[in-house]
């Protein structure tokens, strides 16, 4: 027989609050887990497969919404939410962080570029885990950077220069090269004495080539999305 | 020559950039199915070692595909058949749907990703298929060794 708690649940999303206050009150064993788990698919028909990724994808959601709650019961403003999310004072000296307000130009494209997994631990966007992450598990934000620090600042790329690339950006006014494009933003994570770059290597290293090369003042703010 | 190979994937630090990478696979599948263009790209990892830089073209290239084409990839089923180089096995690993891989598939995969970075990983993307009772009795079978460090992949 069901405990009570479990069989009240009628929805995934109703599964995912319960699971989430379950976990902050007093943790779920492996056992509360697989009732839990194995009421959700009988309610709801969803295959026993995905139930995990879909309820921590609600569970996020929940979290969002309760944090949201939280958030406009205190009154506070974006800043203050993201440090109720659990966010980083700037790391380093001469970073600024900005709040995104906004995040509904993120898309799919560039959600896929996190390294965070679903519970299982399995990447998103493959065949093994075919869902984009939820916004609150990209947890975007803008850091404001001197053009002067990328160069110690970027500690990882994902790959190399593209000679067609390098080749592309040469003739760009510098505008349009520190313009924040909302399509292919520079992004990165942060993973501990560094950036970890996930897009926008090419712009990158043409900035630091016109300040390397005197033609570009090291003082120039670059934003750069820092994600999970 | 094709898109993909001005890459270089063939070589130790494959070069690319997100929007060439997206063109290359435009226009690839404006001419022809999904499972042939993984097929092309399987091809030009053949002689590819595992770098950094490979494991994040291989990411990149699943995810961007997978966000232009979709789940459902076609005929795979050469794929499992076809792992020679540990580039192609992290290949299958992202791509292969849960119904391809039987314990011979996972086994090979493991096997050509052992000793490599994404050891781990492939272990945490597979557990699926690896926990299963007959995948798990054909690993122990065959490589003892191996179902150990899978064991310890999965505790950690």
């Amino acid at each position: 027989m069901l405990d009570p708690w479990v069989a009240g649940v009628r929805d995934i999303k109703q599964a995912a609050a319960l699971w989430l206050s379950e976990h902050d009150r007093a943790g779920l064993t492996e056992a509360d887990d697989a009732k839990l788990l194995a009421h959700v698919v009988s309610q709801t028909g969803i295959d026993e497969t995905r139930v995990f990724d879909v309820l921590v994808d609600h569970w996020a959601e929940v979290r969002a919404d309760a944090s949201s709650a939280q958030h406009k019961a205190a009154g506070g403003g974006a800043g203050a939410q993201l440090k109720a999310a659990g966010h980083e004072s700037p790391p380093i000296a001469g970073v600024t962080i900005h709040p995104i307000e906004d995040t509904s130009w993120i898309d799919e494209r560039i959600l896929m570029r996190t390294s965070a997994t679903d519970r299982k631990g399995r990447v998103y966007g493959t065949n093994r885990n075919p869902n984009v992450p939820p916004i609150e598990v990209f947890n975007p934000r803008f850091w404001e950077v001197r053009a002067g620090d990328l160069e110690r600042l970027i500690v990882e790329r994902k790959h190399g220069r593209f000679q067609e690339q390098r080749d592309a950006l040469s003739p760009v006014a510098d505008e349009v090269l520190l313009r924040v494009n909302r399509e292919d933003p520079i992004s990165a994570r942060w993973v501990g004495g560094g950036l970890s770059l996930t897009g926008g290597h090419h712009r990158t290293w043409e900035i630091m080539d016109r300040v390397a090369e005197g033609k570009m003042d090291p003082g120039t703010p670059v934003r750069i999305l820092v994600h999970e | 020559m094709s898109e993909f190979e001005r890459f270089g994937l063939g070589t130790p630090e494959p070069v690319w950039s997100s929007a060439a990478l997206e063109r290359a696979i435009d226009r690839e599948l404006a001419s022809s199915p999904a499972s042939d263009l993984i097929r092309r790209v399987h091809g030009l990892l053949d002689r590819a070692e595992l770098s950094r830089a490979h494991q994040s073209f291989v990411l990149d290239f699943v995810r961007a595909l997978m966000l232009k084409a979709g789940t459902d990839l076609g005929d795979l089923s050469w794929l499992g058949a076809a792992i020679d180089a540990p580039a192609q096995a992290l290949l299958a690993v992202y791509l292969l749907p849960e119904e391809r891989l039987d314990p011979d598939v996972v086994l090979a995969i493991l096997a050509r990703l052992e000793g490599t970075d994404s050891f781990e990983e492939a272990v945490v993307e597979l557990q699926d298929a690896v926990l299963r009772p007959e995948a798990a009795r054909r690993l122990f079978a065959a490589r003892p060794d191996l179902a150990k460090r899978v064991r310890a992949a999965l505790s950690h």
